[in-house]
């Protein structure tokens, strides 16, 4: 039997315990999947204080419903969708309180904003390419993150972010084009 | 730019693949370098935004503490239903103290009107 077999069991009795009301079983669950979820949250939100919000939030979300986790998708996919749904409802609310849509707002990307911790793209598009996806508006970072990085079908995106499979497609686009234009106005920089 | 490229390269951000085109199209890309190196960019682009879920950040180790706080705490709609038992208890207190001031008021007037007719 694989490490990864042996986690995999693992990982379904902490569940199971968990689902019993076991905390310490979750907060096991909550070490193991903390970075992915932050990392997660952190592309979701393009802020590192607020992703810690967020994953905060989401973990709290899957305590109160993980008895009704029915086992069916991986700890961690479970764990996916309740941070996009986590992320997004943040959006909502930030939405309701500035009374403005974040969909126009261009955000600042921090200096050392996503920074990678761990393996990844290379570093010389790295730094742009995270730069560009930061500065996209939220709506079309959301579905660019969740297809071409989490590979989430358009129908399963549509379905989160309770728009038409039609909508995505166009966010997508229009987030690729933006950032392909982000992208190659940083390679003309470079080369004068 | 001609207009076989224009169409190109105004499909090519929605697609995952130049055979998405369609054949009359992808065999332009075929022949043409400009479509060519649009349709590399926009690939190369794909791939470094899948290479992201290869890469994790760390966590604050703030965070796990702060899961554990949020675990024990009671849910936000559980924390409204307090705040509206609360709210009812309130009002149900006015509505009682309304109703006694009310019946006291009724037995004054009755009382009252009784002493005038027997007068």
């Amino acid at each position: 039997m694989s490490s990864r077999e042996v986690e995999g069991i693992e990982e379904q009795e902490l569940v199971a315990r968990a689902a019993e009301g076991d905390q310490a079983a979750f907060t096991e669950l909550v070490r193991t999947h903390q970075h992915e979820v932050y990392t997660l949250a952190a592309r979701m939100v393009a802020d590192r204080d607020l992703a810690h919000d967020v994953a905060q939030e989401a973990f709290v979300r899957a305590w109160r419903a993980i008895g009704r986790f029915r086992g069916d998708a991986k700890f961690s996919t479970w764990m996916h969708r309740i941070t996009v749904n986590t992320a997004l409802t943040h959006r909502d609310r930030r939405k309701r309180t500035r009374a403005e849509s974040l969909d126009n707002v261009y955000h600042e990307p921090e200096s050392d904003s996503l920074s990678p911790e761990r393996g990844g793209a290379s570093a010389a598009i790295r730094g742009p390419l995270e730069e560009a996806l930061n500065a996209l508006p939220e709506s079309l970072r959301t579905v660019v993150v969740l297809k071409d990085v989490y590979e989430w079908s358009h129908a399963e995106i549509g379905q989160h972010l309770d728009i038409s499979v039609t909508a995505a497609k166009v966010r997508l686009h229009r987030g690729r084009k933006s950032l392909r234009v982000a992208l190659w106005r940083h390679e003309n920089e470079e080369e004068s | 730019m001609k207009t076989t490229c224009t169409i190109v390269q105004t499909r090519l951000p929605g697609i995952d693949s130049v055979d998405e085109l369609g054949e009359r199209f992808a065999a332009h890309v075929d022949t043409c370098l400009a479509c060519q190196a649009e349709a590399a960019r926009y690939r190369s682009l794909r791939r470094h935004l899948g290479s992201l879920a290869e890469e994790t950040l760390t966590a604050p180790d703030t965070l796990v503490p702060a899961v554990v706080v949020g675990m024990n705490e009671p849910p936000v709609d559980e924390i409204a239903e307090r705040r509206f038992t609360k709210r009812q208890a309130v009002a149900m207190s006015a509505a009682a103290g309304a109703a006694v001031v009310a019946a006291a008021g009724t037995a004054i007037v009755i009382g009252l009107r009784r002493a005038h007719r027997a007068a």
